[in-house]
């Protein structure tokens, strides 16, 4: 059986923003005329908790981060900006 | 009619006369590419509109559909297409990129959006546009062919997919259709994933009794009650826990006018999520019981006089239900026992197992392996499942899938997949696991490897590290004690 190592070499910071555009929009394309940096993508169910495990985990596999259970349930955690700054601040 | 809205999703909205030109140009696309009456099609889509064209198609050319998790893995969905004997695939370009198995003449790989790729995959949209004609439909389809098979188990080497004739797809709908009253002026909305077979089956309801089709593309709360009150929804089957976080959000908002009519399915709900989604939204609230196998088998209706508001109602139209004790013998009323169940709807077994499909026959009645008993007057009380399935959110998950996806993972000894009770979703995976070191055990790299061998819906919420997995006389792994184990753990890892 071939186990799946996490990547040998992160992504670099500039692939986090087009890494979560690009995941949210997996179920739908996102409306064209919202802010971005503050649109809850769970509340608008882009990620649903269903799928929200999955989506952490391909998170921390990319970009080598970890993230915590208090970060999850954080009003950062649900928007698009805040997720990206989020991830780009663990790179750091 | 023509002009009456047939389907609305994400915003698009097709009428009837669009939606019939769609699908007959479609069909007439797919022959000219080669499909051919018998031939099976993998669908690995997120809801959206070619989703529905597809099945309508399908249903024109006798042609059997496969619909998976867009989310399952690569080699989870070639295993599954694999066991189905699938020619052709139709998925977001990502799944088709992610495929080895190579496309050519009589292999299509369709796609819906190809904004990311470079125009390798067919979209389903240019398709349709390239036949400039307005075809007549072939009628190729008859209702005793295969239509759907549902796979039962998406990754372990086994799958067992469920054979749906057109006629069993047929029969539930319309079952549905005079059990609820659907009407042609019903918008019926599906918002729980297409690759499940109720939301193929809302989408079929107003399809065939002339209402209109809403199709959620995603799940929320909020979106839920928007999109309800945005397209006037009337009806819906929804799975438990949808209903359950709904009615959490619900004090923000009013009576819906629209809306007379919700079904829960899946999972009992709670008397009082029941009573308060009755009272705020005003509506008749059923509560249906059945699998993918029988369809419903019983419903619950409220304006019954006093039923009793923990169980699932009664048989539904022309079906038996019965209880039996472990030898298969039937039961009196009030007993426990295993719901089995006779029912016109039933399933046209499992795709070339005839030996388990007679296994989880008794005679003319499907075992469903869950337990239950029924009262005096019918009414039917589930007590739980005799099988190890895990409910999530509506979807099944099966133990071994979970198991197959860890095993001979390094300093992993063995480990059991079991239900844990969920606020959010009614039952969320739980992993016990036993490790040959467990000071040095990576965790999170085991659940970064589960992030990547599993779909979204399968992924384990909570580890829980145990000295030796629990097991019964004859060394078989006691699931149901698993929960308890967790709690008395000093080392649950949760991730919610």
């Amino acid at each position: 059986m071939q186990i799946c190592a996490s990547r040998p070499e992160p992504a670099p910071m500039a692939a986090v923003r087009p890494f979560i555009l690009r995941y949210v929009q997996k179920k739908a394309r996102l409306p064209g005329e919202i802010d971005l940096a503050r649109f809850d993508y769970i509340d608008a169910g882009y990620v649903d908790s269903m799928g929200i495990i999955k989506f952490v985990m391909e998170i921390e596999t990319e970009f080598g981060i970890s993230i915590a259970e208090e970060e999850l349930g954080s009003n950062a955690f649900r928007t698009i900006g805040g997720i990206i700054a989020l991830i780009e601040g663990k790179m750091k | 009619m023509p002009r009456k809205p047939a389907l609305i999703c994400e915003g698009a909205t097709a009428t009837y006369e669009a939606l019939a030109r769609s699908v007959r140009r479609l069909a007439a696309s797919l022959v000219a590419r080669g499909v051919r009456r018998g031939d099976h099609i993998g669908v690995a889509l997120q809801n959206c509109p070619e989703f529905v064209l597809l099945m309508v198609a399908a249903a024109d050319l006798g042609v059997v559909l496969i619909p998976v998790s867009p989310s399952l893995p690569p080699d989870a969905l070639e295993r599954a297409f694999a066991a189905t004997r699938t020619r052709h695939i139709v998925a977001t370009a990502d799944v088709l990129r992610s495929l080895r198995s190579p496309a050519g003449p009589d292999n299509l790989r369709l796609t819906v959006d190809n904004r990311d790729d470079d125009g390798r995959f067919p979209v389903i949209a240019a398709l349709i546009g390239e036949i400039a004609s307005d075809p007549a439909p072939f009628g190729w389809g008859s209702l005793d062919d295969p239509f759907i098979l549902t796979m039962t188990s998406g990754s372990t080497g086994a799958p067992k997919p469920i054979v749906l004739t057109q006629s069993t797809k047929y029969n539930r709908a319309m079952a549905a259709i005079d059990s609820y009253r659907i009407t042609a002026s019903d918008v019926t909305l599906a918002a729980t994933p297409l690759y499940h077979s109720l939301a193929e089956r809302l989408v079929l309801i107003p399809l065939l009794s002339g209402g209109t089709s809403v199709l959620m593309a995603r799940f929320s709360p909020r979106e839920w009650i928007e999109t309800v009150r945005r397209h006037c929804v009337s009806f819906t089957i929804a799975v438990s826990y949808q209903l359950r976080q709904n009615e959490r959000a619900m004090p923000r908002v009013s009576r819906i006018e629209s809306l007379r009519c919700i079904v829960s399915s899946s999972a009992l709900l709670e008397i009082e999520a029941k009573s308060s989604l009755r009272a705020t939204l005003q509506c008749a609230i059923h509560e249906c019981y059945g699998t993918s196998e029988i369809g419903i088998a019983s419903s619950f209706d409220m304006s019954d006089a006093s039923p009793p508001l923990n169980s699932v109602g009664r048989a539904a139209a022309g079906v038996d239900i019965r209880i039996v004790d472990d030898d298969g013998r039937p039961l009196p009323a009030g007993a426990a026992g295993e719901i089995v169940v006779k029912t016109p709807m039933m399933f046209g077994g499992y795709f070339r197992r005839p030996d388990l499909t007679a296994s989880a026959m008794l005679g003319n009645y499907f075992r469903t392996g869950d337990l239950g008993r029924l009262d005096e007057a019918g009414y039917l009380f589930v007590l739980g499942r005799k099988k190890e399935t895990i409910i999530t959110g509506g979807i099944n998950v099966y133990p071994a899938d979970i198991e197959e996806a860890v095993r001979g993972y390094p300093g992993l000894v063995e480990a059991a997949a079991f239900a844990v009770p969920d606020d959010r979703l009614g039952e969320v995976v739980g992993l016990a696991y036993v490790s040959d070191d467990d000071f040095d055990f990576d965790l999170p790299r085991l659940r970064r490897h589960c992030g990547q061998r599993l779909a979204d819906f399968q992924q384990p919420h909570r580890f829980v590290s145990l000295a030796a997995l629990p097991r019964n006389a004859m060394g078989k792994i006691t699931r149901h004690a698993l929960p308890a184990l967790m709690s008395a753990a000093p080392g649950v890892r949760s991730r919610d």
